[in-house]
């Protein structure tokens, strides 16, 4: 049972540098217990950086972190105590099997690890622990690591993009493997550059770019505040440049009948604004989250 | 639940190297025991080069038994413990490092000193080992052949073998904590292995070496000198006490620093970057 009230996570100006590369910028982060909390970001946007400072594998440039009120750098071995850990690129002991290694990180862990669980989490992601992790395939090893990260059954899963190398089967059990542990009042914070994964997992997102914390939303909102393509057609030509001109439209693009307008927010203005025109055809287009994701990759022009 | 299982995994991973090692020194000590009755002869004549002198230590002569095996056996015999020790030394951290898995043992609840310390117990054991793998050979020739020195002497002066081994793996380990890669690691302690071990065995016949050859842990590791006198607490205190310095070094460089995210194998120090 975990001290109630505690974020599970919180950063406050967390910084890392490597000689003059400042690879994690200032990142002030708060997460509560039970959250499912997507990290994302284009590769060397910082994500690993900030897994590895938590872990304390890596130490900051400045700045704090804490693990349910332990922090990261004084109190690491409680902080590892509380956390499974997934890394980016999965190393593995060649000449130990897959059951061995279970064995060796549970010989590791202060807390008893239910066997039992193992071998429902090996089945459930069609594992073999009998065999080499030697000759694992890339997607045999990615589940083993699965399988590592949960077999103590922590209050905080760290997974550096936990479904890279799966296939888009085993990558809905472990979805469903990590809504279950959530369920259960577990935290999960992972890392992704795939935003269809963080759409199907996460309530809230954080997005790093060059470093730096770029925003902080529930996914819902972040959807919402996307922009909308609206193309409009009209029976004949098409209304004078400036008609729709208002806050939170902008005109991209206009044929001798059609306009193609961008909106963000609420599209209640515009559809009150056509009304006066003899609209044939009204197609309106959500945009995916990978293209607000992009839309946050873009270099800051201000930087 | 294992009580050490980072130690039992070392020693695993090194039981086969470590196995070899055991069973080269057992195979040199019985055919040095076996061959000298025959060969003690030949060497009566032998004029060996000034230069040569380094190899047999205080024994003064080669067909003397203590000679005799100074030579064959402990001039170069616990150079393959050392080699094993500092091979099986920096794979302990740099090795792990480069290859990745350090993560997966330092994002468990287990504090750096507690690796370290356990994967050192992991490699004394079988430092030691190896480096007692020629005495039961030597226990066995010696049932077969006259070979004038007490089983004791030869027992001891096996064991005084172990100090300067576990110097080399301390030194080794030193490197494998302080370097993020193997190559380098094992570059430096194979480097001070052998300037120091040219140094004592050129020292013993270039006067001008005489005072340098001190500074190489082998002058003070000399099995003759052991064979001779006895077992030598201080020599044998003095190395111990430098490899404990190293592993203290290892221990506070290792608590220090960075660890990479490995798959590099060769970085230099100025040019890490542990990963982003």
């Amino acid at each position: 049972m975990q001290p109630e009230g505690l974020p599970a996570l919180l950063t406050s100006g967390l910084t890392k540098s490597f000689g003059s590369l400042v690879a994690l910028n200032n990142l002030d982060l708060q997460i509560e217990q039970g959250e499912i909390f997507g990290f994302l970001g284009p590769n060397g946007a910082g994500k690993s950086t900030t897994i590895r400072l938590l872990l304390d594998l890596i130490r900051p440039t400045a700045g704090s972190a804490t693990v349910l009120g332990f922090d990261c750098q004084r109190e690491s071995r409680e902080v590892r105590g509380r956390v499974g850990y997934l890394a980016g690129d999965l190393r593995l002991y060649p000449g130990l099997t897959g059951q061995e290694t279970v064995e060796l990180v549970a010989s590791l862990r202060t807390t008893p690890v239910d066997r039992a669980y193992v071998r429902k989490l090996a089945a459930s992601l069609d594992l073999d622990l009998a065999k080499h992790a030697g000759s694992y395939s890339k997607g045999n090893r990615q589940k083993l690591g699965v399988v590592l990260a949960l077999l103590a059954r922590p209050p905080l899963l760290l997974l550096d993009e936990p479904t890279s190398g799966l296939d888009p089967i085993v990558q809905h059990t472990t979805w469903d493997l990590l809504r279950e542990e959530a369920s259960r009042g577990t935290t999960v914070f992972f890392s992704s550059h795939v935003m269809s994964e963080v759409e199907q997992v996460c309530g809230r997102v954080g997005i790093l770019r060059g470093g730096k914390l770029v925003a902080v939303e529930p996914v819902a909102a972040l959807k919402e505040r996307a922009l909308r393509r609206v193309e409009v057609s009209f029976a004949g030509a098409a209304p004078e440049n400036g008609t729709f001109t208002m806050p939170g439209v902008r005109e991209i693009e206009r044929h001798a009948t059609t306009i193609h307008l961008e909106v963000s927010g609420d599209i209640d203005p515009l559809i009150k604004a056509l009304a006066g025109y003899h609209v044939i055809d009204l197609h309106t287009e959500q945009p995916g989250l990978e293209d607000i994701l992009l839309a946050y990759y873009q270099p800051d022009p201000a930087a | 639940m294992k009580r050490f299982p980072l130690a039992l995994k070392t020693l695993r991973d090194q039981r086969v190297a470590g196995t070899a090692a055991a069973l080269v020194a057992f195979l040199i000590g019985l055919m040095d025991l076996l061959i000298y009755p025959s060969y003690k002869k030949q060497l009566a004549d032998f004029q060996y080069p000034d230069a040569f002198k380094g190899l047999i230590g205080e024994a003064g002569s080669i067909a003397s038994p203590t000679g005799f095996i100074t030579a064959e056996y402990f001039s170069w015999v616990p150079l393959l413990a050392i080699v094993i020790a500092i091979i099986a030394g920096t794979a302990a951290i740099a090795g792990e490092e480069a290859a990745g898995t350090l993560d997966l043992l330092l994002s468990q609840p287990v504090s750096r000193v507690r690796l370290l310390v356990e994967k050192t117990a992991g490699l004394v054991a079988l430092t030691i080992a190896i480096s007692l793998g020629g005495y039961p050979a030597m226990y066995i020739g010696s049932r077969f052949v006259e070979f004038d020195l007490s089983q004791w002497r030869l027992f001891v002066a096996v064991v005084s073998t172990i100090p300067i081994a576990l110097l080399f793996l301390g030194l080794a380990l030193w490197c494998s904590a302080a370097m993020p890669s193997r190559s380098m690691a094992a570059l430096t302690a194979v480097g001070v292995l052998v300037v120091t071990y040219f140094l004592n065995a050129i020292g013993g016949a270039v006067d001008v070496l005489s005072g340098p050859r001190k500074l190489s842990p082998f002058y003070w590791a000399d099995a003759s000198h052991v064979l001779i006198r006895g077992f030598d607490w201080l020599r044998a205190g003095g190395m111990l006490a430098v490899a404990l310095v190293f592993l203290l070094l290892a221990l506070r460089a290792f608590n220090r620093r960075d660890l990479s995210a490995g798959g590099r194998e060769f970085s230099l120090p100025w040019r890490r970057h542990p990963g982003v």
